[in-house]
């Protein structure tokens, strides 16, 4: 059994690619990915800054060759402003271990955009649920992702990384405040109502944001972030007029296409004598057309353009990052002992069923010599299983011990060379003495 | 007494330059506040310094060049220093100190350089025009200084790059105001000169206008300040535009009068 990850992330790819990449529902795809053969467990993770997928197969070169398809052919949304060809050198391939650490480090929120910030460890959940609701993940899966989990949690409990978080959220509240002086008298607008536009609405809340427009597909959710910070709610029919009040506008919300394009926001600008929009697309993929730029008015920044915003306080992050990466180790090395000891069990049950078939195929002939009535036959059967049960358990424990290190591969070796379990005559039956 | 005081502004004003730049360039707010509290030192002294000009013998000629950039820059210090206690505009405290430091300096450099002219200010129209139009210019300087930083602002926020550690810059609006603020109090005193001027030679050669180069420049600088000023606060346009009028018109009117020898 290998792990074997594959994906792309805000490390490798950027915000174009990473937008094609982008998986509303892992579900089909998931289903899709467990009809190969070689691809025993699988769970899809899709957030503003990563796509991946890890499995679980027995055939590593058959799963890397059926992930590359996944994420050349599949996955990408219609092409714009990237080749096939860039989707490929985006791509990352982590195994085993490795594979075992990142996702500790992508559910600590070490690998974050953003270290520390607290959304990964939902999104990572909500993947793994996704995956066990439709039968994608299995116990070795279950396992690792319980495993992420706690780790995250000892990640959060241990150090101080989530004390401070530098949220995106609160980013783009210090960069509208590079654009604006006084947000008392200011209208923020935000298109969408998740837990993102919550946050950032938080953070301009803090800096005392004036007034305050809501814009969703689901008027319901509108309306209660609406009333909750003291705003109005709107449906996204609206937007050319709320764009010609807005002076900042937030945008996080599930669209195939830009929301948000340049002939919308040139209308929207008429009324706005000239005043500054200041635009966050935290979207993904975007909401916002890249296309308005060329507006002088409008100053609009991505996910990628505010990742060079978060460096702060690098000093401390990396000495908490530091003590991060003892915990993460910790904890791969105990997943990891665990998981290599499944190599152990083939092996183990070959051994087991050699033996077993020896004894059983020794016993028929011996009791066809014999004359014994059916308790009498029992008791040598049982009598035989017991001393076979006894002469294995020690060198079996000792196996199953050796195989959670990785020196411990060679005690395999031996094992299968001794019972001469890979010899193709080993089914044959052994002479007897 | 009053050239020794002004030894002290500039010596002041380049102790503010440093220390702005250092504040400026660390993001240090202690620095920018001993900028801030240096320059307002610095302004005070050359207010005193002002006051004591008619002390001297003989006073001063005010159309002199060094006393007109010591004026110019005292104008535009106190328009800032006004601009800051409303704003939030510490860090341009790095771009205002140095340009007072140069203006200062140069000032001394060429005091009294100049002989008594015979536009030489006699009387309150005369005093009134020399010392309306010399402020209204200082402002239109800080209208145009700040709308240069806000044009390099703006154009690092379109570009999507940021200093790590930026955190005294202006924003794009305060820099805005700033500007257009000191545009209109700007436009302004240069109305005023204009008209203090058109009533001294009303006054002396009995016509409103002569066909003089100067107030032929001063009037064309003033329609070219008119149309800023129309352009901004009647047409709304965009602020980006309005500072490139800013800088525009302000290059046209310093290689105007420089250039051509008009200012005096």
């Amino acid at each position: 059994m290998r792990l074997l990850l594959l994906g792309v992330s805000h490390h490798t790819a950027p915000l174009t690619i990473r937008e094609r990449l982008a998986v509303d529902d892992p579900a089909p795809v998931l289903e899709k990915l467990l009809e190969h053969d070689a691809l025993d467990e699988a769970v899809l993770l899709s957030t503003c800054n990563r796509t991946e997928v890890l499995v679980l197969t027995r055939d590593l070169e058959a799963a890397r060759s059926r992930l590359r398809k996944l994420f050349s052919y599949e996955l990408p949304r219609a092409a714009v402003g990237a080749s096939d060809g860039e989707i490929d050198e985006c791509l990352y391939e982590l195994r085993d271990g490795e594979a075992m650490r990142h996702l500790l480090r992508v559910a600590s929120a070490l690998d974050s955009m953003v270290m520390g910030e607290p959304q990964i460890l939902g999104q990572t959940k909500e993947a793994y649920r996704v995956a066990t609701e439709c039968g994608a993940s299995g116990p070795i899966l279950d396992r690792l992702f319980q495993r992420a989990f706690s780790t995250a949690k000892r990640v959060r409990n241990e150090t101080r990384l989530a004390e401070r978080p530098t949220s995106v959220a609160r980013v783009a509240a210090r960069l509208a405040g590079q654009i604006f002086e006084d947000f008392s008298e200011k209208q923020a607008l935000m298109v969408g109502a998740g837990e993102m536009i919550e946050l950032a609405l938080v953070a301009l809340k803090d800096r005392g944001l004036g007034r305050l427009a809501v814009a969703n597909r689901s008027a319901e959710r509108a309306s209660a972030l609406a009333v909750q910070y003291g705003g109005s709610a709107h449906g996204l029919d609206e937007l050319p007029t709320l764009l010609s009040e807005a002076d900042m506008v937030l945008t996080c919300i599930a669209v195939d296409q830009p929301l948000i394009t340049p002939v919308l926001l040139f209308d929207a600008l008429r009324g706005r004598r000239g005043r500054p929009l200041f635009v966050i697309d935290i979207g993904m993929p975007r909401n916002v057309d890249p296309g308005v730029d060329v507006l002088d008015e409008i100053y609009r920044y991505d996910l990628d353009d505010l990742a060079t915003m978060v460096d702060d306080n690098v000093e401390e992050r990396q000495r908490e990052q530091v003590r991060a990466e003892v915990i993460i180790s910790e904890e791969q090395q105990n997943f990891d002992g665990w998981f290599v000891a499944l190599r152990a069990v083939p092996t183990i049950k070959d051994v087991r069923a050699h033996i077993e078939k020896i004894r059983s195929d020794e016993l028929a002939r011996g009791l066809r010599k014999l004359s014994l009535d059916d308790d009498q036959r029992e008791g040598v059967e049982a009598l035989t299983q017991a001393m076979v049960n006894k002469f294995l358990h020690a060198p079996l424990s000792r196996l199953r011990r050796e195989a959670e290190r990785e020196e411990g591969l060679v005690y395999l070796e031996v094992a299968r060379l001794l019972f001469g379990l890979d010899d193709e005559d080993s089914s044959d039956d052994p002479e007897p003495r | 007494m009053g050239i020794s005081l002004y030894q002290i502004v500039a010596f002041l004003y380049l102790i503010a330059s440093v220390a702005a730049a250092a504040g400026y360039s660390l993001a240090h707010v202690g620095l920018a506040r001993v900028a801030v509290s240096t320059l307002v030192l610095g302004w005070a002294l050359q207010v005193l310094g002002y006051a004591t000009l008619h002390r001297l013998d003989p006073p001063p000629n005010l159309t002199d060049p060094g006393v007109l950039l010591s004026f110019m820059a005292c104008v535009g210090v106190g328009a800032f220093l006004l601009l800051l206690r409303r704003r939030r505009l510490v860090g341009l405290v790095a771009f205002v100190a140095p340009l007072a430091f140069v203006s200062v300096f140069f000032g001394q450099l060429h005091y009294g350089a100049s002989e008594p002219s015979v536009m030489a200010p006699a009387g309150l129209l005369e005093h009134a025009h020399v010392l309306l139009a010399s402020a209204g210019l200082a402002l239109l300087g800080l209208a145009s200084l700040v709308g240069e930083i806000f044009l390099v602002e703006h154009r690092r926020l379109k570009r999507k790059r940021w200093p790590q550690k930026g955190g005294l810059l202006p924003s794009l609006e305060a820099l805005d105001r700033a500007s257009s603020g000191a545009l209109l109090v700007g436009f302004s005193l240069l109305s005023l000169g204009v008209m203090s001027g058109a009533l001294w030679l009303m006054e002396r050669y009995g016509a409103l206008t002569s066909s003089g180069g100067h107030e032929l420049a001063f009037t064309a600088f003033w329609v070219v300040y008119a149309g800023l000023v129309v352009q901004r606060f009647a047409l709304h346009a965009p602020a980006r535009q309005c500072a490139l009028g800013s800088v525009g018109a302000f290059l046209l009117l310093v290689v105007g009068l420089l250039g051509s020898g008009w200012l005096v």
